[in-house]
């Protein structure tokens, strides 16, 4: 079963860009356009991976992850933060909020799908940890 | 129209209409999916009503207009063209029964000719949507419109992947020239510029091997041929270079634009010769120049692409990344250019100091190698030892400033001799303090003569300052190597007042000021080195027009 991936970014071209190569990589994509609709998005199904920009309208990056975390149907799901240039945040922030792996832009396509590989496959692997101890 | 069909399907459902597709020259392509039973035994079965709507979606096709008609049955049919963007690719006719229908002729003798019950074929039909007859034009308008929607939301959808695509590429082209321009760093050098280069090309472009040849500058410049590359090459270097020169380096430079040779080997097998047997292993190549002003004077090379060929993708990444690479290298040949101007000037300087008394002839020269071996051994940075050795060489500039005469004396100074004498360092600091490359070293040049005991010149600064730090009102230690380096030298060498003082002799006057003159951590390094052969050493280096040679 295809991976389901949801993308949150306000700006429409990066969330154009960025489902179109994980579609293309056979994955099952979701697309919000701001934090709100990101995390009511999340809680309704469930994603196996969250991608969202840092800054968005209602709710930001950082406070969409802390808000994952806390529910007990999307805690697992891994979060990769894309943030502009200029705008880097505080690493103890990106760490206290649980975000997994970051990315600046003007980000390579090609790297988010094998970062979003990557965390998929870490995420697999603890699991079936999990389960065997 | 599959995909069509599939997406309308609902909608024409609900409508009661049963439709067919055509393409332009009126053949059938997609066999209608009938709505309920009486149209499935009416028309499915009756050849005589798949001609009649045939018939019906040439007339739209030629017309390039709907059209409405009535079946051999008494069906309504409902012809409309489809369009792609603005091109005419075939026909839908819709076909649905009339409520006047069932009472009519036609409808009579088509069940009679199919050995069908008119009465059941009535009861069959009362089940599923029938429309009136006159709500055809209406039907019509609707069924284009949906259609039209339909094609429209395709050609958009189309549209948008393709500007995806585009988008992604541009991103990941983006991406790219980013990292190169912010990994481009003057000091670096151009092969640690461009191994750099050849490894990201390697990944964004999927290669198996990447390449970046310099050709060799004119004859006699010194420059030769250069070659750096990432991945795995399928030929050695030497053959890289060799296959370039050969075929492409010609092709690049006319052309200045980049190329693509998907068949790579068996194109050289063809042009035949000692190239073929070296090529094996090659199967697609991209390259493109290295314009560096309007010359061409290298190329980045993309070789093997992992899975597929080359492409216009390809073509165009490799080309900006060609010349976002030509403009650093160009910077850096600019950059070594200044380094090597401002170098020579500064020889020059130290050189013509020297030049005014034969007695000093080299000593600028040598305090500015034995204070490097002090910066090495004291474990300072390569780069700020080269800063010290620079040091060294400029430190006596201010003598420019003091008479000939005085310099030249071979008696005892008067005072006011002295006090011209003391105020080189100042001088030195005063010219040099126009050249905004070399502020650095301005505390070494005017301190070079102080001591820790505080009875130096030109301020009397009292004790040491610390390798790592600024000196805070003490000698700075690049000034404290200068002046062991300088005071060194001036005891090993002849002058207008003296002989040169035997080794033994400079050794104990050395050790003796240890702690006074001298630092004494820098005392106990130079006594470590074996002095008898590095003296050696810096007589014959100092001597030599290579030392002189610009180091940077």
């Amino acid at each position: 079963m295809s991976k389901k991936v949801l993308v949150a970014d306000d700006e429409a071209h990066i969330l154009h860009v960025v489902s179109m190569k994980l579609a293309n990589a056979g994955y099952e994509v979701i697309t919000a356009l701001d934090g709100e609709e990101a995390y009511e998005l999340c809680l309704a199904e469930s994603p196996d991976l969250v991608i969202t920009d840092y800054q968005m309208p209602y709710l930001t990056g950082l406070e969409l992850c802390k808000r994952l975390r806390r529910d007990k149907s999307t805690m697992q799901a891994p979060v990769l933060m894309l943030t502009a240039r200029g705008f880097e945040i505080e690493q103890e922030e990106i760490i206290a909020a649980g975000v997994a792996a970051t990315m600046t832009k003007p980000f390579s396509p090609r790297e988010v799908l094998a970062t979003v590989k990557r965390l998929l496959e870490t995420d697999g692997k603890e699991a079936t940890k999990r389960k065997a101890t | 129209m599959a995909s069509l069909r599939g997406r309308l399907e609902g909608r024409l459902r609900e409508l009661g209409l049963t439709v067919s597709f055509w393409d332009r020259a009126g053949a059938s392509l997609l066999e209608p999916t009938f709505h309920g039973s009486f149209c499935r035994q009416l028309c499915g079965l009756t050849q005589v009503h798949r001609e009649a709507t045939g018939r019906l979606a040439r007339k739209v096709a030629a017309a390039e207009r709907a059209e409405i008609g009535t079946a051999p049955t008494g069906c309504c049919m409902l012809g409309v063209p489809i369009y792609h963007r603005r091109w005419l690719v075939g026909s839908a006719v819709a076909c649905f029964p009339t409520t006047q229908m069932l009472k009519s002729e036609e409808f009579r003798r088509a069940c009679d000719q199919d050995s069908l019950d008119a009465e059941f074929m009535s009861g069959l039909c009362r089940q599923q949507q029938v429309h009136d007859a006159a709500e055809a034009p209406t039907l019509s308008h609707v069924l284009e419109w949906l259609i039209q929607d339909e094609q429209a939301k395709e050609v958009a959808a189309g549209e948008l992947t393709k500007l995806s695509t585009s988008l992604s590429e541009t991103y990941e082209e983006l991406s790219l020239l980013y990292r190169i321009s912010s990994s481009m760093k003057l000091t670096e050098g151009t092969t640690a510029f461009l191994t750099n280069l050849c490894r990201e090309i390697l990944v964004v472009m999927e290669l198996d091997g990447a390449a970046a040849v310099l050709w060799a500058r004119e004859p006699g410049s010194g420059a030769s041929e250069q070659v750096v590359s990432a991945g795995e090459l399928p030929v050695s270097q030497e053959q890289l270079l060799h296959i370039v020169n050969l075929g492409l380096r010609p092709r690049l430079s006319r052309g200045k634009g980049p190329v693509i040779e998907n068949r790579f080997s068996r194109g050289t097998a063809e042009s035949g010769g000692a190239a073929a047997s070296g090529v094996d292993g090659i199967g697609t190549l991209i390259a493109a120049p290295l314009i560096i002003g309007d010359r061409c004077e290298g190329a980045l090379l993309g070789i093997n692409k992992t899975e597929g060929v080359f492409d216009t993708t390809d073509l165009k990444l490799i080309s900006s990344i060609g010349s976002q690479a030509a403009i650093a290298l160009e910077k850096h040949e600019l950059y070594d250019d200044m380094q090597n101007l401002l170098m020579g000037v500064l020889h020059a300087l130290s050189a013509s100091i020297d030049a005014k008394d034969p007695y000093t002839r080299g000593h600028s020269q040598r305090v500015a190698m034995i204070s490097r071996r002090l910066a090495e051994m004291s474990g300072l940075e390569p780069e700020r030892v080269e800063r010290v050795y620079l040091a060294g060489l400029l430190h006596d500039i201010g003598k420019i400033g003091v008479s000939e005469e005085v310099l030249r004396k071979a008696g005892k100074l008067t005072e006011d001799e002295y006090a011209q004498i003391k105020r080189h360092p100042r001088i030195g600091a005063n010219i040099l303090g126009g050249i905004r490359q070399i502020q650095d070293l301005l505390p070494a040049i005017l301190y070079h003569h102080e001591r820790l005991d505080g009875k130096g010149y030109p301020e009397g600064l009292r004790g040491a300052g610390d390798p790592a730090g600024a000196g805070d009102g003490k000698v700075p230690y690049e000034a404290l190597i200068l002046g062991l380096a300088d005071s060194f030298d001036a005891m090993t060498s002849s002058r207008t007042y003296r002989d040169a003082m035997p080794l033994e002799a400079v050794i104990d006057e050395i050790r003796r000021c240890s702690g006074t003159q001298f630092d004494s951590r820098l005392v106990e390094l130079f006594l470590s080195i074996d002095l008898a052969s590095f003296l050696a050493e810096l007589r014959s280096a100092a001597a030599s027009p290579a030392e002189t040679a610009v180091r940077s």
